[in-house]
């Protein structure tokens, strides 16, 4: 009899154990997906008219960046996966940063509208706000 | 000692059972409440509130800022809010809900966005400009920039590159008193255009430079698409 009960004890111990378990991977992984994520792409130097485009993604941000600090004049555009494009370009000292409504596949494009080379990157998000 | 083989056997048969039996409830206890807490986290998550101030947001316009650009002194209005693209801080800790509007163009061809809008950040200052329902634009200056007039934007019709000689929609920040920029293309015309609550905007052919007069600093050149 005690043995039964030791084992009733241990079982039910073990499911309320897997129970929190399961909850805080759950809140966990919930939590994982209202967080920010975002990749940067095509970091490197770019010549004067040069131009990289990011991967597909369905994005909510694309900022272009001139990492040297000179705030130079540097564009952004984004494109369908499938060629064509999502609105113009836009042009600005420094950086440029497009907001997106996240429920279309974009790629991401940086272009150095500077005389000058430029060290430049891009970055992608696809969940976090942009208002 | 037969009977007792005999009424082992089941044993180990039902403790192997049983445990079994265990181990697949434990597996579907594990199941439905990771998924049941996974649903009820992002339940919560999709029905909180907005708060009024995004996390990361300045919560009210710095002092530095109201004092160079008058736009930020004015009080605030329903007309100067603005709908998300998708809710948060604007860049640099920009905060929509201190935004005042500083333009509506009239005309819509595909290049002139649809509002733009002078957003406070930390120690900066945004200009944001709404493309579509589905599109914004931002770019911020730092305040030592801004207060030297550099913060020029030009949106350009979509193709391949960003062509210098196309029409395009000029805008950009200036601090309080100037009263009118001039604008030259790279055919060498230029055109004057007069300062609204800070914000000048036009849509020209090729710009190339900006020149004003600043006070205090006298007049103030800079290439535009250098």
């Amino acid at each position: 009899m005690r043995q039964h009960i030791h084992h009733f004890q241990s079982a039910r111990a073990l499911l309320v154990a897997m129970a929190v378990a399961g909850a805080l991977v759950g809140i966990l992984f919930a939590s994982q997906h209202a967080s920010a994520y975002g990749t940067t792409y095509c970091t490197g130097w770019e010549p004067s008219g040069g131009s990289c485009v990011g991967p597909s993604h369905t994005l909510t941000a694309n900022i272009v960046y001139d990492d040297t600090g000179s705030d130079a004049f540097v564009c952004g555009i984004a494109q369908y996966p499938g060629g064509g494009y999502y609105g113009g370009w836009g042009c600005g000292y420094g950086e440029a940063e497009a907001c997106y409504a996240g429920n279309t596949l974009l790629k991401g494009e940086i272009y150095n509208d500077s005389a000058y080379w430029l060290y430049m990157n891009g970055t992608e998000f696809y969940a976090q706000g942009c208002p | 000692m037969p009977i007792a083989s005999v009424s082992s056997t089941p044993r180990v048969a039902s403790t192997a059972g049983s445990r079994r039996s265990l181990a697949l409830r434990a597996a579907a206890v594990l199941a439905f409440s990771a998924a049941g807490s996974a649903a009820v986290a992002s339940l919560s998550n999709a029905y909180r509130p907005q708060t009024a101030v995004a996390p990361g947001a300045i919560t009210a316009v710095p002092t530095s800022e109201a004092t160079a650009f008058g736009i930020l002194r004015a009080p605030r209005t329903t007309n100067d809010d603005f709908r998300s693209i998708r809710p948060g801080a604007g860049p640099l800790g920009a905060n929509p809900a201190l935004a005042r509007t500083a333009l509506r163009p009239a005309r819509h061809d595909g290049l002139a966005p649809l509002l733009v809008s002078v957003v406070p950040a930390d120690n900066a200052i945004c200009l944001r400009l709404l493309i579509t329902s589905q599109e914004s634009r931002w770019w911020c200056a730092g305040m030592a920039a801004a207060r030297r007039g550099a913060l020029t934007i030009a949106l350009l019709p979509a193709g391949p590159v960003p062509l210098q000689r196309t029409r395009q929609f000029v805008v950009g920040l200036v601090p309080d008193g100037v009263r009118s920029v001039t604008l030259g293309s790279s055919g060498g015309a230029g055109h004057k255009v007069t300062v609204r609550r800070n914000v000048y905007a036009t849509e020209m052919f090729a710009p190339a430079t900006i020149s004003f007069e600043l006070p205090g600093r006298g007049v103030v050149s800079a290439r535009i698409r250098d």
